[in-house]
């Protein structure tokens, strides 16, 4: 049984926002526009923080890409009062957008602030539409979103893998962020496999996860020198 | 009473099912979607090409669903990208759906300015074109028939150019992104290219305030060279006036103040040469204006060592450009010792007026440390083999272009009131309007000319001003070729092919181009030689093809292999045929020539003496007569404190560009207008970054509306309190000022119109870091 | 022979206490049109919610609750007035409950379902609304709370009925109308003792059972932010913190109904000073226990000075929400305390002022647990303030107005104080009552020996 996880690595990251634009693009995540913005009603699955600290002249600041953490205690499943959003056996957590009813507990409940929701309806020019990616439900209004690992890419993988009968490999399932990242930050694959990538890089000296102190077990994982 | 009583019961449930009827009678907006999850998958099919929304020409890969492009990837063969996009690259796929299209050609009916246009068949339109070009005479004042032409790639440069001369004229005026480092390479080696940069072989890269993880032109260069080669990731270290984003992305940042960027590097020359981190041998046997020396008319000439001395020490350099002494004798020792460093520039230091001087003295560090043409230092990109194309029958035609820096800012050239500056003016990929420091004189001189045609896809302000628009591809939809920057230090030609059939009634530009020249005939025929771009670009896949060199594009290693191969004389025919070899370049994105010839003396000096020159004699005249405020007349002295008067504009306006800003063409990616500042996560509107100190002076919110005003004029930003940023400097982001309608409504602001117009005069550049200003609540 | 005349021939504690059902007067018109049309305006707001979604509210990332779970936790807060005090007073057989406890438990009943509402008012899908049962997830919060505020309406509804059957039973047989409702209620009630003596065992069950399910009810709500680990919400104090809120906000909001209805329908009689008084009495108490749970609270957070919870209490004692939050705390406990300390503020005015001043302030106190922690993140992000729409106060104003104007009408169909707890009370209890304390005195040997 897989566990999908990520690693970003900090100390790579140079915070040019490709992963977000990726994700919008392969999510089919709606426009919010100016006031959206205004009102911070922005979706945005993937969003890179920038962590500035200091004083001119001695300012440092560094950025965190913060998907949906994944936890393997989501605080946010729990709270759902019509099981819309369940991790699966994977450890994927899943948004059910046509069982929602849009309490927003679960967006509470979660620590990382990783959950958005439509406030409005989400608007897809009809020009645009053409663009849309399939593989990814249209959301409504009223109903919680979130970044997805896109799990549609693994069900795509999977149905490849099966078609060839072979084993799914590690190539076969990255998400849009972790493939479109220029400076190969972002690792995705399966933490318990010792040939992933991420099985190595999620035990090295350098990483950490977000308050990892309150026992959520993220499979996101963080690389840095730094403190 | 009772009665009563029931009237009242009544009276409720009336006004009960009233609301039930009110609530269910309107259309919720609760209904689903009409596609969702039911979709079946479909197919899936990937089409190679090149990103043409920056001069980095990146590799890209468009997923088709059932023919319909609905993502854009990067093209993993790509020698320079490698796979990876910024993220314009992958927005650029909104472009193409982009509700603000143009659906057809249109020519305007009411008064220039005003959005009333009509259909017009694309027949019509182009006899109306073909009419006024045979009408149009030589005149006074000007060509008759004009171009602003804000950005061209491989075919479509030629094309232009070749139709102007076609058409007689003696010049065309196109935006080549300039970032002054030519000149330097020509006035110091004699080279007229700019310089490439050997990053991912350097192990020391020193940026004066270059944004190489930002605008940078080579962008996904840096970006691929910044994570290194397998294990070995080289030290980057940012000399910048605010914690910009490269800063950020660096090993190391070094503040310093704006303008100082020359005066630091004098200072670091200072350190190397007192403590000898150079080879003497080598600067005295290849360098010229090293030592002293008396020039032809006899009078004695310092040499760059004493300059250095005199001008170079310590504490000043220290004092002037905010960096402490300890500081910089450390940078400079890390620079003098390291085993490739490099030191960078780009138009940050160039367009400020001094900027040549800067540029000379960073220069100056990479001929000091022996950096020219070596591996990790800076290279010059060899030249592609010689394609076919329109200017083969007008040679020399290429000298005529007069390529400036930022041609949609500088026209009208002389905005002389009253008369028309041309006949015919045709925008291509330009939008003056919109991008020119002041719109009115634009406009004005616009509103005189009698025909003024668009050829861009979508309806921006100089669209409203054009007699008739005549709607591009755009690049997903057509066919070009667009080359590496040169600051790549290999050739690499990339194929820009339609990746889905065109969704409107739009014609490629070159393609418009070429009917006219049939239509016109005359001097024009040898145009019509070509059907079409398409043709164009095949017939020059095919001369590559025919090139015992070079190779398509391939996987990672194979690149490796290939550039052995080749280093040893090898070379592996691709197919039997070179149409099976042209069938491979169009299915890999392109073509490229790994090798470089580190031996190659001409890509050290051009000079007959094959010598380098450090400080020209010839630079130096220049400087002297540009009489602006230098040490010893051409050296970089401390960074300008700008005119007018201190106490009435107290702020310094430093410009930058984010990753998110794609120019006039960001309205048309709202994806990126979503979060345009990563630092601050700001969207949808102009915003300044102030120090938190400097706000507190002027009494400034965060989130406050101000307006930034300076002799020149002034716009209107929103507040945002930054550590990041200097003390007494305003940082604004510029690249938000077009419009486009359609897809949401940017609060967008023109930074240059507090900037003005000005250029200096000794490098033709821009002058656009010295604006003071002062901020304006309200 | 009009109902007005019916009434009007009747002894005294049954002339005034029907009056209202018979008798409507102008002022009741205006009010009830006043009430109808505000509530009518919130409905239609609500409509607009529904077309739009609730972006026409002032909520956004990460502020995603606002005034409709603000109005949740306050209202069926109110709803504690009724059953659980009257309960309680019932087992503690006080008798100075007897003309209380009807208005209190009517206000239960008709209030809660206001309060229930409001989360559905919240809902980005109330289409979807059943899929809280259809998909029932046993770990959620908010599906305890459905149970147990749905197992508490049922339960004050029978509590305020079984004790007015007689009542009920006793308009019945005056032929007052509308007969057939009166009728069908009274469920063909004879007023005999063997009846009145099953009535009594029924209610005394009720009443022990009640209150449990009233506890738990508000245990639940404040379950909901306690059981996430968001800062100052993730606190064991929660479950009480909410219950004691809650009937001190109930409290509050009876005594503000008892004054009016004393007014409007002249039941000075009634309602006396020393009901106001011994009510005045509870809501000190209150008021004393309401300072040390907060103070509790708040000095475990500032102690614990973990960083997230910490930021959140500054924002509260010296941020941005510093004036809700001392406002709340001159309304919950400055005002009430310094009022009903002293017996000459404790008259009506006193009270009432007290009450008003009670109930503004533990609404803010809702606000104060609501908003600042959905502000205060874990990761730092950008957020902007939340400032509740006109469309979520127009809804809140319709269904508070929707509650006055329903207790109105209550008022008009069944009398607000219960006329044969009275008649026992006149009846009875003097003796019951003197029994009952020479019960508490030392035997009388004398007696004994003899
Ligand atoms: N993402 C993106 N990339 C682009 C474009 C785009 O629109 N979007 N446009 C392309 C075009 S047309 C151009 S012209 C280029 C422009 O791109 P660049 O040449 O990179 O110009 P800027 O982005 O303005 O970068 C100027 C940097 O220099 C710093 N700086 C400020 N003052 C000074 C100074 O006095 N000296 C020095 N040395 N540095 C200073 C600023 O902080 C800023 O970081 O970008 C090209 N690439
Ligand atoms: N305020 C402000 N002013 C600026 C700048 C800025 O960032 N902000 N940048 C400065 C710089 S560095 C430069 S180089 C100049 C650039 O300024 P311009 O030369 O005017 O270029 P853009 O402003 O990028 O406008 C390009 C226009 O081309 C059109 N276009 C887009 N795609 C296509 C296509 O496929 N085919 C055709 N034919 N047209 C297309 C779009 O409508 C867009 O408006 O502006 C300068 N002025
Ligand atoms: S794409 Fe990669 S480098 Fe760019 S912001 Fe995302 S993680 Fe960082
Ligand atoms: S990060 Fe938030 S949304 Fe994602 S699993 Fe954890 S708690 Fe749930
Ligand atoms: S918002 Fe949707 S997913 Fe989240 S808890 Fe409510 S119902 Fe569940
Ligand atoms: S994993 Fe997929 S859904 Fe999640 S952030 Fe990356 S691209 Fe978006
Ligand atoms: S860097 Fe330029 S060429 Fe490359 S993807 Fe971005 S916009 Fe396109
Ligand atoms: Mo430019």
């Amino acid at each position: 049984m897989a566990r999908w996880g990520m690693v970003i690595d900090l100390d790579r990251c140079n915070g040019c926002q490709t992963c977000e634009v990726a994700c919008r693009s392969e999510n089919n995540i709606a426009v919010g526009g100016p006031q959206a913005a205004r009102e911070n009603r922005t979706i945005s699955w993937m969003r890179v923080h920038a962590e500035v600290e200091g004083e001119w002249p001695d300012v440092r600041a560094r950025f965190v890409p913060q998907p949906c953490m994944h936890c393997d205690r989501p605080p946010c499943t729990l709270v759902c009062p019509v099981q819309a959003t369940s991790i699966d056996r994977e450890g994927i957590v899943n948004q059910v957008y046509a069982r929602c009813i849009g309490c927003r507990y679960c967006a509470n409940a979660c620590l990382y602030t990783v959950k958005y929701f439509n406030w409005t309806r989400p608007v897809h020019p009809s020009s645009a539409e053409p663009g849309l990616n399939p593989d990814v439900s249209v959301r409504p209004v009223g109903v919680v979103e979130k970044c997805t690992f896109c799990n549609h890419r693994l069900q795509r993988a999977r149905d490849l893998a099966r078609g060839e009968n072979r084993p799914l490999r590690e190539s076969d399932y990255v998400p849009a962020c972790a493939e479109s990242c220029p400076t190969g930050a972002i690792a995705f694959g399966d933490l318990e496999n010792p040939t992933h990538r991420v099985a190595r890089l999620s035990r090295d000296p350098r990483a950490f996860r977000l308050h990892e102190e309150l026992g959520t077990q993220p499979k996101v994982y963080y690389l840095t020198e730094r403190d | 009473m009772a009665t009563s009583r029931r009237n009242f019961i009544v009276g409720a449930a009336g006004a009960g099912i009233g609301f039930g009827l009110g609530a269910f009678s309107h259309q919720f907006p609760l209904a689903s979607p009409h596609f969702g999850p039911d979709w079946e998958p479909g197919e899936e099919t990937f089409v190679p090409s090149t990103c043409l929304l920056c001069p980095a020409h990146c590799g890209i890969r468009a997923r088709l669903m059932d023919g319909r492009p609905t993502r854009i990837d990067g093209n993993p063969l790509h020698p320079v990208s490698q796979g990876g996009l910024c993220p314009k690259g992958r927005a650029g796929i909104q472009l193409l759906y982009h509700p603000g299209r143009l659906k057809g050609p249109m020519q305007r009916v009411g008064p220039p300015g005003s959005e009333e246009f009509e259909p017009i068949s694309w027949d019509q339109a182009l006899d109306r074109i073909a009419a006024a070009l045979r009408a149009a005479r030589p005149r006074a004042g000007g060509a008759p028939v004009e171009w602003i032409v804000g950005g061209t790639t491989g075919v479509m440069g030629e094309l232009i150019a070749g139709f102007s001369r076609a058409q007689g004229a003696s010049s065309l005026t196109v935006d080549d992104y300039r970032d002054g480092a030519a000149d330097v390479l020509g006035l110091c080696q004699g080279i007229a290219s700019p310089p490439a940069y050997d990053l991912a072989a350097a192990d020391l890269v020193l940026s004066f305030g270059a944004a190489l993880s930002e605008a940078w032109w080579a962008q996904p260069l840096a970006a691929g060279a910044r994570v290194g080669e397998a294990g070995h990731s080289p030290r980057w270290v940012q000399a910048d006036t605010r914690l910009s984003r490269s800063a950020v992305a660096a090993d190391e940042w070094v503040p310093v103040k704006p303008g100082s960027y020359g005066t630091l590097a004098l200072g670091l020359a200072y350190v190397i040469v007192k403590e000898g981190l150079y080879d003497p041998n080598a600067l005295a046997r290849q360098v010229s204006g090293w030592e002293d020396w008396t020039d032809e008319a006899g009078t004695l000439q310092p040499g760059f060592r004493a300059l250095v001395l005199r001008h170079g020490r310590p504490d000043e350099v220290s004092a002037r450009a905010g960096v402490p002494i300890a500081r910089l004798t450390a940078l400079a020792k890390s620079f003098g010792s390291a085993r490739a460093a490099v030191a960078v520039w780009d138009q940050a230091v160039a367009w400020r007026t001094g900027g040549l001087a800067d540029a000379l003295a960073i220069h100056a560090l990479n001929i000091l440390t022996n950096r020219l043409n070596r591996p990790g230092g800076i290279l010059v990109q060899p030249p592609l083999p010689t394609l076919p194309g329109p200017l083969e029958h007008w040679p020399g035609a290429v000298e005529d272009l007069a390529k400036a820096p930022l041609t949609s800012n500088t026209w009208p050239a002389d905005a002389e009131a009253g008369q028309s500056p041309a006949d015919v003016l045709f925008l291509y990929y330009a939008d003056p309007v919109a991008s020119a420091p002041d719109s009115v004189v634009v406009t004005q001189a616009l509103a005189r000319v009698p025909l003024v045609v668009s050829f861009s896809p979508f309806f921006d302000e100089s669209a409203r001003y054009a007699s008739l628009l005549m709607p591009d591809h755009t690049y997903l939809e057509r066919w070009q070729d667009g080359c590496a920057p040169p600051a790549v230090p290999f050739p690499v030609w990339g194929v820009t092919q339609p990746v889905a059939r065109p969704l409107l009634d739009t014609r490629a530009s070159g393609d418009v181009l070429l009917d006219l020249a049939r239509r016109l005939g005359g001097d024009f025929a040898p145009l019509a030689r070509w059907a079409s771009v398409e043709d164009l670009v095949r017939s020059r896949g095919l001369a590559l093809a025919a090139e015992g060199r070079g190779s398509a594009f391939v996987e990672r290693f194979r690149q490796r292999e290939l550039r052995e191969l080749e280093g040893r004389g090898w070379w592996l025919p691709h197919g039997q045929s070179t149409e099976a070899y042209w069938e491979t370049i169009l299915g890999s994105g392109g073509w490229f020539d790994p090798i470089y010839d580190y031996h190659d003396g001409s890509s050290r000096s051009q000079y007959r003496d094959g010598r380098v020159w450090i400080f020209p004699a010839e630079a130096r005249k220049r400087l002297r007569q540009s009489g602006g405020q230098l040490a010893g007349g051409f050296l970089p002295a401390a960074g300008t404190s700008g005119t007018p008067a201190a106490e009435e504009f107290p702020l310094l306006l430093v410009p930058f560009r984010v990753m998110t800003l794609a120019s006039g063409s960001t309205p048309l990616m709202p994806w990126l207008l979503e979060h345009l500042g990563v630092l601050n996560g700001d969207g949808w509107e102009t915003w300044i970054d102030v120090n938190p100190e400097t706000a507190r002076e002027h009494g400034l919110r965060s989130g406050q509306r101000v307006r930034v005003e300076s002799v020149h004029g002034g716009f209107e930003a929103t507040v945002r309190l930054f550590s990041g940023a200097q003390p007494g400097v305003v940082n604004v982001p510029y690249g938000l000022h077009a419009r486009v309608d359609g897809w949401g409504e940017a609060r967008g602001a023109n930074p240059l119109a507090a900037i003005g117009r000005r250029v200096d005069s000794v490098s033709g550049m821009p002058d656009w870091y010295s604006t003071r200003v002062r901020l304006v609540r309200f | 022979m009009t109902d007005i005349e019916i009434v009007s021939r009747l002894p005294q504690d049954e002339r005034v206490l029907l009056m209202p059902l018979v008798r409507t007067t102008k002022t009741f018109w205006r009010w009830a049109a006043v009430m109808a049309a505000i509530t009518v305006w919130g409905a239609f707001t609500y409509v607009h919610q529904l077309r739009r979604g609730l972006g026409v509210t002032g909520l956004n990332t990460p502020e995603y609750w606002g005034i409709y779970i603000i109005c949740f936790v306050f209202f069926i807060g109110i709803s504690h007035a009724g059953t659980l005090i009257s309960a309680i007073l019932r087992v503690a057989s006080a008798e100075w409950r007897r003309s209380i406890t009807r208005s209190a438990e009517f206000i239960t009943v008709l209030v809660i379902g206001f309060g229930a509402v409001q989360p559905i008012l919240d809902l980005g899908r109330p289409d979807r609304v059943l899929n809280v049962v259809l998909h029932a997830q046993p770990f959620s919060p908010l599906l305890w709370d459905v149970l147990s505020i749905g197992l508490y309406f049922t339960a004050s509804s029978i509590y305020l009925y079984v004790p007015m059957i007689p009542d009920l039973a006793r308009i019945r047989d005056l032929g007052i109308r509308p007969r057939a409702l009166y009728a069908f209620l009274a469920i063909g009630y004879r007023d005999t003792p063997k009846a009145r003596h099953t009535l009594e065992r029924i209610i005394a069950v009720l009443a022990v059972a009640v209150i449990p399910i009233a506890v738990s009810v508000h245990t639940v709500i404040g379950w909901i932010f306690a059981l996430t680990l968001r800062p100052m919400w993730h606190s064991a104090i929660f479950g009480p913190y909410f219950v004691m809120g809650a009937i001190f906000s109930g409290i509050a909001a009876l005594i503000i109904a008892m004054a009016i209805l004393r007014r409007v329908y002249s039941l000075e009689a009634y309602f006396k000073d020393v009901h106001f008084n011994n009510m005045g009495l509870l809501l000190l108490v209150m008021t004393v226990l309401w300072f040390y749970f907060t103070f509790a609270e708040n000095l475990t957070v500032w102690y614990g000075g973990e960083k997230a919870e910490l930021a959140t209490l500054y924002s509260k004692l010296s941020g941005e929400f510093a004036f809700p939050f001392w406002l709340m705390v001159a309304c919950c406990f400055f005002i009430p305390f310094g009022l009903m300390a002293r017996r000459a503020t404790r008259g009506v005015a006193g009270t009432t002022v007290a009450s008003v001043a009670v109930v503004i302030g533990m609404w803010l106190e809702r606000y104060n647990i609501v908003v600042p922690t959905s502000l205060h993140t874990m990761v730092e992000m950008a957020s902007v303030h939340y400032v509740p729409s006109w469309v979520e106060l127009s809804i809140m104003a319709g269904t508070l107005s929707g509650f006055i104007l329903v207790y109105m009408v209550a008022t008009k169909f069944f009398p607000i104080i219960s006329i044969w707890e009275i008649k026992e009370g006149r009846e009875k209890s003097i003796d019951e009552v003197s029994e009952r304390v020479a019960s508490y005195l030392p035997d009388d040997l004398a007696a004994v020996d003899s």
